[in-house]
C-alpha cells in the first residue's frame, strides 16, 4: 500500500516536473509560424489559399493582438481541443494525428526491444569477456551503428535484402496493395490480427514490419550496448562486487547483482536513446512510406503544411515526457530509494 | 621490428586521424585533383554505373557521383566545423558566466537546456529550417543551435566544479576581479575536458546536415550534399541503380567512423589519467 503511494507521489512529481517541458514545447510550437519572414496566416491556411480564408485565419490567430495575447489564444484553443485544420488533407489535425500514432508506436515499440533486447545483452556479455573476440567484435559492431546514418541504413536494407535477396516486401508501408487491414482495435497491425485470428495476416505484417523495426533496432542497440557494457565493466572492477567473489559468491548470483545495479542507468540511456529513436525513426518512416506520426510531420515540413507542423512538434513533447515518465517508474521499480 | 612499430603506430586514435586527415585533404585539393565538374550535367550519361569514366556511376541529371561525393565534403565538413566551433565559444561564453554567477540566471538556463536535451531536437531542426531561408548561414546558425546545450552544460558543470577550488579562493583574496579569475584560473581548467566532445559533436552536425538535406530542407539540390545526394538516390533503389544513394553515403559513414574513434579514444585517455 505505502509502495502504491509513493510511486503515485512520484507520478505527481514528475507530471509537475515535465510541464515545463510541454509548456515550453507549447512556446515553440507557437513560434515557429513566427520565426520566418511570410505571414503566418498564409502558412496556416496554405499557399492556394484565397484572401479571405488567410483573412479569417489571421483574425483566428489574433495576429494585430500583442505577442503574448497571441500565445494564451493558441494555449486555449490547444486546450479546448482545436489543434487546426491541415490544408492538404483538409482535416482537423486532432483526427489525423490519433489516426497516425498506433503504426508509430508498433514500428518504435518493435525496433527498440529488438534494440534493448540485443543492446543489454551484447554489452553485458562482452564486458564479461573483456578483451576476447567477442568483446571486439560487438565492440565494433557498436561504432559502426553508431557512425551510420539511420536513413541511409535504412536504403541499405533495402537495398541488399528487399532487392538483391529479394528476403522483404519492397518498402511501402505497413501491408501490402492488395491486402485488406484487420478491423480495427488498437491500431496495431500484428496485435489486431491476432485479436481478428487472421494469423496469415500477422505473419505478414511481421514480414513488412521487420526490416524498419532493424533498421531502428541496429541504431538504438549500438548506443545501449557501449553502455551497457561501460556500465557492467565498471561494476564488475568495483570493490563490491571484487568482494562477493573472493566470499564464493556464485556467478548467477553476481550476475544478477550486477544487472540490478547497472539498470538505472541502463534504463537512463534506453530512454535517451527512444527519444532520439523518435527523430530517427520519423526517418525511417520516410522511406518505408509506413504512413505513421513521423511521416506526417516530415511531409508536412516539407509541404509547409504548418498546422500540422505545430501539432507534430508538440506531440513529441508530450511523447518525451510520457517516455521520462515511464522511465522514472522502472527506475522506482529497480530502485526503491527513488521512492522516498 | 618495423612491422611491429608500424602496428603501434595504426592504433586506432592514429586511424580516426589519418581518416579525418584524409578527408579534409580532399575537401580542401578537390579543385585541384583530377575530378569532373559536379555539376555538370552529362547528357549521354544519366544513371551510368560505375565504370572507368565514371568511378562511382552518374545519377538520374547524369552528373559525377564521385565529384560530388568530394565536393560534398567541402560543404558538408564546413558546415559541420563552423556551427560546434561557434557552438563551443557560445558554451564556454554562457557556460562560464551561468556557472560562475550562478543563483537565479543559473537555475533559469540550466531549466531551459534541460527542456533541450529531453526533445528529439533534429525535429526541430527540421521544423525550423522548413520555415527559415534555405540559405548556408541558416544552417550553420540552427546546427549551432542544437550543439550549444551541450557545451553550456558542460563548461557550466566544470565551472562550478573549479570555482569553489582553493586556489580559486586565494586569488580572489589576493584581489583578481571576477574577469580575471574566470579568464585566468577557471578557464584554462575548465576547458580541456570540454574539448573531448568536439569529434563527436562534429560527427553529429554532419548526421544532421545530411538529414536536413534528406527530409528537404536546408541545402538544395544540385549544390553537392551528401544527404541531398542520398535523396537524390532513393527512389532509384528499387530499380537497382543504388550507387546514387550509397556512395554518399559511405562517405557520411566514414567520417563519423573516425570521428567517433578519436571520441572514443580520447576518453579512455582522459578516464586513465584522472584515475
Amino acid at each position: 500500500m505505502t509502495f502504491l503511494k509513493s510511486l503515485s507521489l512520484l507520478f505527481v512529481r514528475r507530471i509537475a516536473f515535465s510541464a515545463p517541458l510541454i509548456i515550453g514545447a507549447s512556446f515553440l510550437s507557437f513560434g515557429i509560424l513566427r520565426l520566418g519572414s511570410s505571414n503566418p496566416a498564409i502558412l496556416v491556411a496554405g499557399p492556394q489559399a484565397d484572401a479571405e480564408t488567410i483573412n479569417r485565419i489571421g483574425e483566428e490567430l489574433g495576429l494585430t493582438k500583442p505577442f503574448l495575447e497571441q500565445y494564451f489564444m493558441y494555449l486555449q484553443k490547444l486546450l479546448s481541443g482545436d489543434w487546426g485544420t491541415s490544408w492538404i488533407s483538409g482535416l482537423p489535425v486532432l483526427t489525423d494525428l490519433f489516426g497516425r500514432i498506433p503504426p508509430t508506436l508498433e514500428l518504435l515499440g518493435f525496433g527498440l526491444s529488438l534494440g534493448v533486447l540485443g543492446g543489454v545483452t551484447l554489452g553485458f556479455l562482452s564486458a564479461k569477456k573483456q578483451g576476447k573476440f567477442l568483446d571486439s567484435v560487438t565492440k565494433s559492431m557498436s561504432l559502426v551503428g553508431v557512425s551510420m546514418p539511420i536513413f541511409w541504413i535504412g536504403l541499405l536494407f533495402i537495398s541488399v535484402f528487399t532487392f538483391n535477396f529479394r528476403f522483404f516486401p519492397p518498402p511501402l508501408g505497413r501491408l501490402g496493395l492488395f491486402d485488406i487491414a484487420p478491423e480495427k482495435v488498437t491500431g496495431l497491425y500484428t496485435i489486431d490480427s491476432l485479436i481478428a485470428g487472421d494469423f496469415g495476416l500477422f505473419l505478414k505484417s511481421i514480414h513488412y514490419l521487420l526490416l524498419p523495426a532493424l533498421t531502428i533496432a541496429v541504431v538504438s542497440g549500438s548506443q545501449i550496448l557501449k553502455q551497457s557494457r561501460a556500465s557492467t565493466l565498471e561494476l564488475l572492477n568495483s570493490e563490491g562486487v571484487r568482494f562477493y567473489k573472493s566470499q564464493g559468491m556464485s556467478t548467477f548470483k553476481i550476475n544478477k547483482m550486477i544487472l540490478q545495479l547497472a539498470s538505472p542507468t541502463i534504463f537512463t540511456t534506453i530512454a535517451m536513446t527512444t527519444i532520439y529513436a523518435l527523430a530517427g525513426s520519423a526517418l525511417v518512416e520516410l522511406i518505408f512510406s509506413w504512413g505513421g506520426l513521423g511521416q506526417w510531420g516530415l511531409s508536412a515540413i516539407t509541404s509547409l503544411d504548418y498546422a500540422v507542423v505545430q501539432a507534430y512538434v508538440l506531440t513529441l513533447a508530450i511523447a518525451s515526457a510520457i517516455i521520462f515518465l515511464i522511465l522514472d517508474i522502472f527506475v522506482a521499480l529497480v530502485d526503491k530509494r527513488k521512492l522516498q | 621490428m618495423k612491422l611491429s612499430s608500424m602496428r603501434r603506430f595504426l592504433n586506432p586514435l592514429n586511424v580516426g586521424y589519418l581518416l579525418v586527415a584524409f578527408y579534409a585533404f580532399m575537401a580542401i585539393l578537390a579543385p585541384v585533383l583530377p575530378l569532373k565538374d559536379p555539376k555538370q550535367i552529362y547528357v549521354d550519361n544519366m544513371l551510368a554505373r560505375p565504370s572507368k569514366e565514371f568511378l562511382f556511376g552518374t545519377d538520374i541529371n547524369g552528373m559525377d557521383i564521385l565529384s560530388r561525393t568530394v565536393y560534398a565534403a567541402r560543404l558538408d565538413l564546413s558546415i559541420a566545423f563552423a556551427a560546434v566551433f561557434l557552438a563551443l565559444i557560445l558554451g564556454i561564453a554562457i557556460g562560464s558566466l551561468i556557472g560562475f554567477v550562478g543563483g537565479f540566471i543559473d537555475s533559469l538556463v540550466g531549466r531551459i537546456l534541460d527542456l533541450f536535451q529531453a526533445y528529439p531536437v533534429l525535429i526541430l531542426a527540421l521544423a525550423i529550417s522548413g520555415i527559415a531561408s534555405d540559405s548556408l548561414l541558416t544552417v550553420v546558425f540552427i546546427i549551432t543551435l542544437v550543439d550549444a546545450p551541450v557545451f553550456i552544460r558542460l563548461v557550466r558543470s566544470e565551472v562550478i566544479k573549479i570555482k569553489s577550488a582553493l586556489f580559486v579562493e586565494s586569488a580572489k583574496a589576493l584581489g583578481n576581479n571576477d574577469f580575471r579569475i574566470i579568464f585566468r584560473h577557471i578557464l584554462p581548467i575548465a576547458i580541456p575536458p570540454v574539448l573531448i566532445q568536439i569529434p563527436i559533436r562534429i560527427a553529429y552536425s554532419i548526421n544532421i546536415v545530411a538529414a536536413m538535406a534528406f527530409v528537404g530542407v536546408g541545402i538544395q539540390p544540385p549544390t553537392p550534399e551528401w544527404g541531398s545526394m542520398i535523396k537524390t538516390g532513393t527512389p532509384y533503389i528499387s530499380s537497382g541503380e543504388w550507387w546514387i544513394a550509397i556512395f554518399p553515403g559511405i562517405a557520411i559513414f566514414g567520417i563519423c567512423l573516425a570521428l567517433n574513434l578519436i571520441s572514443d579514444e580520447l576518453q579512455k585517455k582522459s578516464l586513465r589519467s584522472r584515475s
